[in-house]
């Protein structure tokens, strides 16, 4: 999302710049079409632009110089870039829920992002996972989150991990076998462990969209909250944010802000 | 903790005139400050203290605000910008009961680890509350009291300086009632977290810790209730202590009710008690002297104001819970004399004389029952030495009582001293109480362990019983019991309560679980 806005934003600034601009800027562009592949950032692209290495067929060349995320992100590459249709999205969620709901009842997930908003695809499966008994309050370290990657691996759903922690997990994930030869693309996913008290502030961040974001935010300051993806605090008079509010659903929130709830499908801007 | 002394008000951003800001100075709960029109943005008032203090640990009582933030300044101060924020805003009421107009005054207390660290760290001679409500505009808003403390101190003497901060008792009219109602809806709510708590590290085996673990579960989880994640604070702050000095060695029932009883009966002191016990739970000098009654509920009873105001108030200090009625969950019921109406409706459970102290009847099954059996015939009524000695110039209870309270608490050789004299006075005291109710005691020598699953109310029953009537319960074993003691029976819970019904020893038989 955020390599995104910035293409935009550099794309807006060329715009507005005579065209020899470009042209000294074409090295830079071009460790961009290289910043495509998931875990190729800047930096390493601008390495890898000064090695010589300009697209991504002179990449699979030398896939020695990437590391094991980025080796899975050019293995894929053909298939992150192709969207998920819903129906799809729909299977892989399923699968996911399946699973969790056979470890522990009481998990709760949801799939986030432009699926949540109804999109008819979605570029990749961000899904926010949470447990009654992980808050902010634990102090003891989770395992939740591994037990689930594990069981997800053992159907053989996820193939590859991209990064594991306590919170996070990135990898990459592919539709069960149905046996009728339908194709089977590999797809990029995400699951994040949330505190349960955290979640619904979460839920609402990771729903988005961007802009519905930013606007909530600025409403919630001319209220005298701040809002971001872990809490809803009241501010103080000096402008100090006060204590995270319980909150026990996304209305709560546009409860506490006053603001009429729009569901996920009326928050596309 | 000393209270920090505030001299006087030095500004407000407005006032109702029935409640002006000078009412926080009042003694707490007492009186309510209110802005003076509904619909204000903030509403802010600056204390000055009598002197520049470190704060430890803020009170705060709340009157229809949503959220007050406290910021701490120096008389010295230009401008608003020299006021550092001490406590964040915090919140008193959610949305909807701002909306609605419930819980309007409810008491929070704040230790040191919700203060920021950077301001509390240092002295400060003003402190600014600012109350808001951004949820309903219709109400007054401001506090009923703003208490704050400085560093932990015992031996500063002053302990007691703040009676009363939590409850002024119902002796004040009108407000202090509201007081009164805040502080045990206070205590009804941590409760739920606290009481099951301090039984759950208390009991003894992993079969009785689960029934209790799972309900703290539910407690705490399940109903993420704004009021019960308010409450969280504190009962974060009692559980580590509480299972710390409650589990020590040998986590046996009968190590539990030493220390539950004994935890108890310090409030009214009784050193006699302590050192007669085995092992009396003395590691106390690390123990909070807040928490020293913790896991404990009461009531009071038969208890005239001042004095009953005094007695909660101090027992609350020491972490104890206050109900104003006899409940389920109430494990000490405080009597002036026996057969005060709530003894009589109760019949049972602990009776602390307001001197001496006298286990009663049942006993709460999981404290003290036994140890006052091996010691003591059950219903023979334990005196406080100390306190009867007081009790014979009963007017000058207050000095002598608190002196007791905190020798006990800080002062190890006090209660020895006072051991000396207790055998005379017990005995004076034991013609006023012997009105309690003898125990027979038919379980003496028998073993009990608790197979199976059983619901959190039953197993509090049996245990109460079996403890009752001198039995013994021991850890859990499962099956491997039956390698130990071959001679094992198993028998319904029925048996139990039954002997209990007919108040003497059955015969096991028609109640045993045969084998299929």
């Amino acid at each position: 999302m955020h390599k995104y806005n910035a293409y935009r934003k550099a794309a807006g600034v060329l715009a507005k710049h005579p065209t020899k601009i470009t042209k000294l800027m074409t090295p830079m562009l071009q460790s961009m079409s290289l910043q495509k592949i998931t875990g190729i950032g800047p930096a390493a692209a601008q390495k890898l632009v000064q090695e010589g290495i300009m697209s991504i067929d002179d990449l699979r060349k030398h896939t020695d110089k990437l590391n094991h995320h980025q080796k899975i992100g050019l293995k894929h590459f053909e298939d992150f870039e192709k969207r998920i249709p819903r129906q799809e999205m729909e299977e892989l969620q399923d699968t996911v829920f399946d699973v969790l709901k056979k470890l522990d009842s009481e998990y709760e997930a949801r799939v986030c992002g432009s699926f949540r908003r109804g999109a008819e695809t979605s570029g990749d499966i961000d899904i926010l996972l949470t447990h009654p008994s992980h808050t902010t309050q634990t102090k003891k370290k989770t395992d939740h989150l591994h037990k689930v990657v594990k069981e997800l691996e053992s159907i053989n759903f996820v193939t590859d991990t991209l990064s594991l922690g306590e919170a996070k997990f990135m990898g990459v994930c592919r539709r069960l076998d149905k046996k009728d030869g339908s194709e089977r693309l590999y797809r990029r996913i995400d699951i994040r462990l949330i505190p349960n008290d955290q979640y619904y502030c979460a839920l609402l961040y990771f729903t988005g969209s961007d802009v519905f974001n930013k606007n909530l935010r600025a409403h919630a300051l001319e209220e005298g909250f701040t809002l971001n993806e872990y809490s809803l605090r009241p501010l103080g008079s000096t402008g100090i944010p006060g204590e995270p509010l319980p909150v026990t659903s996304e209305e709560d929130i546009f409860d506490i802000l006053g603001a009429k709830y729009k569901k996920p499908s009326e928050r596309n801007d | 903790m000393p209270e920090i002394k505030v001299q006087h008000v030095v500004s407000c951003s407005s006032e109702d005139k029935n409640h002006p800001s000078e009412n926080l100075l009042k003694p707490e709960g007492t009186h309510k400050w209110k802005c003076s029109t509904a619909g204000e943005k903030s509403a802010t008032v600056v204390l000055q203290f009598e002197k520049a203090s470190q704060i430890h640990s803020l009170d705060i009582g709340n009157e229809g605000s949503a959220f007050i933030e406290v910021l701490v300044g120096r008389a010295s101060a230009v401008t608003d910008q020299d006021y550092q924020v001490l406590l964040v805003a915090s919140s008193f009421m959610t949305p909807t009961e701002s909306r609605n107009g419930t819980n309007r005054n409810s008491v929070r207390m704040f230790g040191s680890d919700r203060l920021s660290k950077t301001t509390a760290n240092e002295k400060w001679d003003r402190v600014k509350i600012v109350c808001t409500q951004p949820f309903n505009k219709k109400k007054k808003i401001g506090a009923f009291f703003i208490n704050p403390e400085n560093e932990d101190d015992i031996s500063s003497g002053s302990v007691f300086a703040n009676r009363g901060k939590l409850v002024k008792a119902e002796n004040p009219p009108v407000t202090g009632a509201a007081a009164v109602r805040a502080a045990s809806r206070l205590a009804e709510e941590s409760r739920s977290s606290s009481y099951p708590t301090s039984r759950l590290s208390s009991s003894s085996s992993p079969s009785t810790s689960k029934p209790d673990e799972n309900k703290t579960k539910t407690d705490s989880t399940a109903k993420p209730s704004p009021s019960s994640k308010r409450k969280h604070a504190l009962s974060d702050d009692e559980e580590p202590s509480s299972s710390k000095d409650s589990l020590t060695p040998k986590p046996s029932l009968r190590k539990q009710s030493t220390s539950l009883s004994s935890t108890a009966s310090s409030v009214r002191d009784e050193p006699p008690l302590k050192k007669t016990k085995s092992e009396p739970p003395k590691e106390s000098p690390a123990k909070s002297f807040r928490k020293l009654m913790e896991g404990v509920t009461f009531v009071l009873s038969g208890f005239q104001n001042p004095f009953r105001g005094e007695l909660r108030d101090k027992a609350i200090e020491m972490g104890a819970m206050y109900m104003p009625d006899w409940k389920k969950s109430c494990t000490h019921l405080v009597c002036a004399f026996a057969n005060t109406p709530k003894y009589n409706q109760n019949g049972f459970y602990i009776a602390i004389n307001r001197r001496s102290c006298y286990h009663g009847k049942n006993m709460d099954a999981s404290s003290s029952g036994k140890m006052d059996k091996k010691k003591v015939t059950p219903s023979k009524p334990k005196v406080n030495p100390a306190k009867a000695k007081m009790n014979k110039d009963s007017n000058n209870s207050k000095g002598d009582n608190e002196d007791d309270i905190y020798g006990i608490s800080t002062d190890e050789d006090e209660p020895k001293t006072k051991i000396s004299q207790s055998g005379k006075n017990g005995e004076d005291d034991d013609g006023a109480d012997s009105g309690l109710p003898d125990l027979p005691d038919f379980f003496s020598d028998k073993h009990f362990f608790l197979y199976g699953t059983f619901s959190a109310s039953e197993r509090r029953l049996l245990r109460r019983y079996i403890a009752a009537y001198d039995g013994e319960l021991e850890n859990y074993m499962g099956s491997k019991a039956l390698s130990e003691n071959e001679n094992l029976v198993f028998v319904k819970p029925k048996w139990i309560y039954a002997c209990h019904d007919k108040n003497k020893l059955l015969p096991y038989q028609p109640y045993a679980v045969v084998a299929d």
